[in-house]
């Protein structure tokens, strides 16, 4: 019954790391695609405005 | 190798008195309950649901007569909780069929040894006794009832109709009666010995000799042992606690561990938060004034480059100009030289 | 802009008269719960349901709604965004006015309300993770305070103490990110003790960290809903251009994008962690997905898309559904997801009366974010002001 546990906990905590490891490579093709069309742009607050 | 049953608890019995002594001297704290509590032995093999019991628990705390009395078989047709006027219930969980006898069970608060309302309560309105009852304290409770939320086993209950002074009521194990030697009200009412008082450590020995002693009639656990930290009412029987409406299964880590877990963050925000935000604050400062230094600096070296133009500009102008006087004063005086010469000629003609 | 316009016109306005008229009634109940009949008379509160709206939703909603005081403060103030300072006052009037009227609620759910101030005064209950709460929201209602006290100064022309209140605005800023960070998070911790009654799939070990970035989600929603709702109802007092107005939304929506983003990735771990999917194929795991995928990855959605192609319809409707969201998630804790194995005969729906106190609440928000608006420089800058924050 030990074992069974011990497992189901290695089994979830290895999926874990696979998981987050897997959203931060997802993180960046996200950003890109959001970040894309920025260089030309009029349409965004000017940094330097205040 | 196989490992007894015995072998493997008193194994984990072992591993979890290492754990607990690592944890203990690690600076992790439980609150095991007061060694010599008292406590309530249920017994669900010997409960008949005469609620005898909730009679005597509404004549000792002055509550109103059962709504419905005491031999209405209907009134467990549906499952009771307590209420502001019942601070016990017994209800069926199985009926009577064939040969085997119904099966009730008595629910109150189980005066648990690391109690969840205590733990909830923010002006500290619950107290846990050495004596086992927990006790709540009206003259400080604001009504907030987390205690009501937080409880597991839906004890408690409020006064909502009360405008002014509403509370929380619950059982309070008779405590008066225990400090003056009587038994709890319950207790002492019962006709079967179904509910058995006495010091927690008694009705524990007293649970697992019945058990020993009729192994087909008990399942082999008693049920506030252990769970959630423990609680001072125990219940042992045939039925399995999952079909009791109890919490089968549940963990001996106490719930205020777990739902006080999140307060150890709040003093590394208040320490941690400071100087990061403030390094962010002087990071964009420091990014700002570098930008401002940049765009000095460039408009320095624009005018400098401008400036330096300029004057060369005017160098140019100046050596132009001087290089055009020049060329105008030899040619002033080429033309002189020459009309001297002129001059010179004519004269040496006439002498 | 041309000068702010001054508070005249007639009392009778069609806005008046039925703001009034909610208030009347909610005026009624305020005397039964009060004075006649308590919390019985007026709620439908039992021993199994103790929190229900006033809890569910003026106190925990009502907090993470009013959230983008800090987010957007911190954003200017800390990490140098300077652009979006026109959004800071009416952000922090938002914030101060909510966590007021969070507390107006609380009084009104409170058995013993006027003993509000005991946890403080008579015995504090630090196991408590609702002493936390408590204590940070009495702090930051302070903070809040303080952080909205120049725009008055400046409007009662009290220079000296305007510019001794203004010179605290870093300190200001940081103090009400740590409390922000704090109680925030402890809404979601006053729920870690009770695994036993709340849904597998809303409770979490990280309930904490799911109600802070939710918060911040919620927060950046209400700041582009209250500030588009605003340019157009008080066009007259706005000083920034349509132009500049609509590039600080689509900014924010750059902002709302990633943090929505982050939380479903921080709820999918949490999901995976204990092993939770199977949770997914019962009715409440199509109710959750209802909550995911409607209110949290399709908002993200459309912001991605919203900023990626500067549409401001998109934006918006991105804004109302973060904010519906996280209403919806705060009530699926509380109420609907609490108690989710008893049966439906046992279950808790708010009486009417609940309701109209909710929404005579918000309606008393809404009249006096007006009032101060129409007065004070909260959408522009005062003349004797200009350039200073």
């Amino acid at each position: 019954m030990y074992h069974v546990l011990q497992e189901f906990m290695t089994a979830t905590k290895g999926m874990c790391y696979v998981l987050s490891f897997g959203l931060l490579v997802i993180f960046v093709p996200f950003w890109l695609f959001l970040s894309e069309r920025e260089k030309d742009d009029t349409s965004l607050p000017d940094k330097d405005e205040h | 190798m196989t490992i007894s049953r015995r072998g493997f608890l008193g194994g984990l019995a072992a591993g979890t008195l290492a754990a607990g002594t690592a944890a203990a001297s690690a600076g992790v704290k439980k609150l095991p309950g007061w060694p010599d509590s008292y406590g309530l032995l249920h017994d669900t093999n010997l409960c008949v649901g005469c609620r005898r019991c909730e009679e005597a628990c509404k004549r000792v705390n002055g509550l109103p007569e059962p709504a419905v009395p005491l031999g209405d078989e209907s009134v467990f047709d549906k499952m009771r909780r307590t209420s502001k006027d019942d601070y016990t219930v017994v209800n069926r969980y199985r009926r009577a069929d064939g040969g085997r006898p119904a099966v009730y069970r008595k629910h109150q608060c189980m005066h648990c040894q690391d109690p969840c309302c205590a733990s909830v309560c923010f002006v500290q309105a619950f107290e846990k006794t050495p004596q086992g009852p927990v006790l709540y304290h009206p003259e400080r409770c604001v009504g907030c009832r987390y205690c009501v939320m937080a409880c597991p086993y839906y004890a408690l209950a409020y006064e909502y109709e009360q405008v002014w002074t509403p509370r929380v009521v619950r059982c309070t194990m008779c405590y008066p009666r225990i400090k003056k030697g009587q038994q709890p009200g319950c207790a002492e009412a019962c006709p079967m010995g179904a509910i058995t008082f006495g010091r927690r450590s008694d009705l524990l020995k007293l649970a697992r000799q019945r058990i020993r002693k009729q192994p087909d009639r008990y399942i082999d656990h008693i049920y506030g042992e252990h769970e959630f930290g423990g609680t001072s009412w125990l219940t042992i029987g045939g039925t399995p606690f999952g079909e009791l409406g109890l919490h089968e299964g549940a963990v001996p880590t106490p719930l205020p561990e777990i739902g006080s877990s999140y307060l150890s963050v709040v003093p590394l925000v208040i320490t941690i938060y400071p100087g990061l935000l403030a390094g962010f604050y002087a990071f964009s400062r420091r990014r700002e004034q570098l930008s401002r230094k940049e765009t000095r600096e460039a408009v320095a070296a624009a005018l400098e480059r401008a400036r330096q133009e300029a004057e060369n500009k005017l160098q140019a102008a100046a050596e132009k100009a001087k290089k055009e006087k020049e060329k105008a004063v030899a040619q002033a005086v080429k033309k002189a030289v020459e009309e001297a010469k002129k001059q010179a000629g004519q004269t040496g003609q006439e002498a | 802009m041309s000068q702010p316009a001054t508070a005249t016109g007639k009392l009778l306005t069609p806005f008046n008269l039925i703001t009034a008229a909610i208030l009347a009634v909610g005026g009624v109940i305020t005397v039964l719960r009060f004075f006649v009949s308590g919390l019985a008379g007026t709620t439908n509160l039992t021993d199994t349901y103790p929190w229900g709206l006033w809890i569910g939703f003026d106190v925990m909603s009502g907090v993470a709604l009013a959230a983008g005081g800090f987010v957007i403060s911190s954003a200017v103030y800390l990490f140098g965004m300077k652009e979006y300072k026109p959004l800071v006052r009416p952000a922090i009037l938002t914030g101060f006015l909510g966590y007021s009227l969070v507390v107006v609620g609380l009084l009104y759910d409170l058995g013993r309300w006027y003993r509000l101030p005991y946890p403080f005064v008579v015995k504090p209950g630090p196991t408590s993770m609702l002493f936390e709460v408590g204590l940070c929201v009495a702090l930051y209602l302070t903070t809040l305070a303080i952080e909205f006290s120049p725009a008055a100064l400046e409007w009662l022309g009290w220079k000296r103490l305007r510019q001794l209140v203004g010179s605290l605005t870093i300190a200001l800023t940081i103090l009400g990110l740590i409390l922000s960070t704090m109680h925030q998070s402890s809404l979601g911790a006053l729920f870690l003790i009770t695994p036993t009654k709340l849904h597998p799939l809303w409770y979490s070990s990280h309930l904490p960290v799911h109600f802070f970035i939710s918060a911040v989600a919620g927060g950046l929603g209400m700041i582009i809903i209250e500030s588009a709702l605003s340019h157009r109802v008080f066009h007259d007092q706005v000083e920034i251009s349509g132009e500049r107005f609509s590039q600080l939304t689509v900014g924010l929506a750059k902002a709302a994008a990633v943090t929505l983003a982050v939380y479903l990735a921080v709820k999918v771990i949490g999901i995976a962690m204990d092993d939770k999917w199977h949770w997914l194929a019962s009715g409440y795991g199509g109710w959750y997905l209802v909550e995911m995928l409607g209110f949290v990855a399709l908002p993200c959605f459309l912001f991605v898309i919203g900023y990626r192609e500067r549409r401001l319809g998109a934006i918006r409707v991105a804004a109302v559904l973060t904010v519906l969201g996280i209403v919806l998630n705060r009530l699926n804790v509380a109420i609907f997801a609490f108690n989710w194995q008893l049966p439906a005969a046992e279950r808790y729906f708010p009486s009417w009366m609940e309701l109209w106190v909710t929404v005579s609440i918000v309606t008393a928000g809404v009249w006096i974010f007006r009032f101060i608006v129409k007065r004070m420089p909260i959408l522009h800058e005062h003349p004797e002001w200009r350039g200073q924050h």
